[in-house]
């Protein structure tokens, strides 16, 4: 009784983290890659 | 008030941009971060019981009051940091304040959507206008446009004040939230410690606060994680920015 509304909120609730997440990720990739091109920039 | 506090600093190279500080801490507190969110689940979906009424949707209960407490927990951080801030006028408070303010929000949805879920389930519709809904909505409004102030052109350190105050001020509505159903009459969200005005707190079963209690540390360990995770992003980002004013200067010259 009351899977459906479980499994619902449990989905929502990792894919809102999991989004979360990867966004931090995509941040991190971006800056990396910022800071890549400046070190060349440099030299 | 100087227009960029972090100017005086020292000049930057390159091979300084790489971000090589702690970065065992990050994974220590990613590692924890997963083992106690998988044994939150064995304890949520295993070891607590299932409650007799409602049944398996008992069990949103646990992610929707863990993601409420690591709400709370952020807005209370970006309140202290915006507070420091304020008084030392240091970059890095302001940059814990807002990276807070962002998980705070992130966990507001998940609260804000658990909940719906759960109503369908306990009171047979999504929404209801009553005191604890609204006032979390409101926090919700609140941050949102705490980091819409981030988010605006200008001196950062124009924003960060302004972010500051309304970091303070925002701060407020998180009692209100938590004593919302306590203070107010309410038909619908129910009051599991202590009591209000139009019923009285039921307590849960030893198992449930076992699985509660796991959940909640679960949720500030991943806290932890992010906070640590979105400060050092934001540490290297202002690096880069101060390199590139560098680079900027030496061109022009």
């Amino acid at each position: 009784m009351g899977y459906e509304f479980m499994y619902g909120a449990y989905s929502v609730a990792w894919v809102v983290i999991f989004a979360y997440v990867l966004i931090i990720g995509k941040r991190h990739t971006k800056l990396k890659k910022e800071i890549e091109f400046l070190k060349q920039l440099e030299k | 008030m100087s227009m960029n506090l972090e100017r005086g600093k020292a000049v930057l190279s390159g091979a300084q941009l790489t971000d090589t500080k702690k970065p065992n801490l990050s994974k220590i507190l990613f590692g924890a971060a997963v083992i106690t969110m998988l044994v939150s689940l064995y304890f949520i979906f295993i070891f607590a019981a299932e409650e007799k009424t409602m049944g398996a949707a008992q069990k949103i209960f646990y992610f929707h009051v863990s993601s409420a407490w690591l709400a709370f927990m952020a807005f209370f951080v970006t309140f202290v940091f915006s507070i420091l801030f304020l008084i030392k006028r240091k970059r890095i408070f302001d940059t814990y304040a807002y990276v807070s303010a962002e998980i705070g929000v992130v966990f507001t949805i998940i609260v804000l959507t658990t909940g719906p879920i759960w109503a369908k389930s306990a009171w047979n519709t999504w929404w209801v206008w009553e005191p604890r809904l609204i006032t979390t909505l409101i926090l919700f409004f609140i941050y949102i446009a705490y980091i819409m102030i981030r988010q605006m052109d200008g001196v950062w350190d124009k924003k960060a004040r302004l972010a500051s105050v309304f970091g303070i001020i925002g701060f407020a509505d998180v009692p209100i939230v938590f004593f919302a159903i306590r203070w107010w009459q309410t038909k619908f969200h129910p009051i599991v410690f202590g009591e209000g005005p139009s019923q009285k707190g039921g307590g849960i079963e030893d198992t449930m606060l076992v699985a509660l209690l796991v959940t909640i540390t679960a949720f500030t360990i991943l806290y932890s994680y992010l906070l640590h995770k979105g400060v050092s992003f934001e540490k290297m980002k202002i690096m880069v920015e101060r390199y590139k004013e560098k680079l900027r200067e030496d061109l022009e010259n």
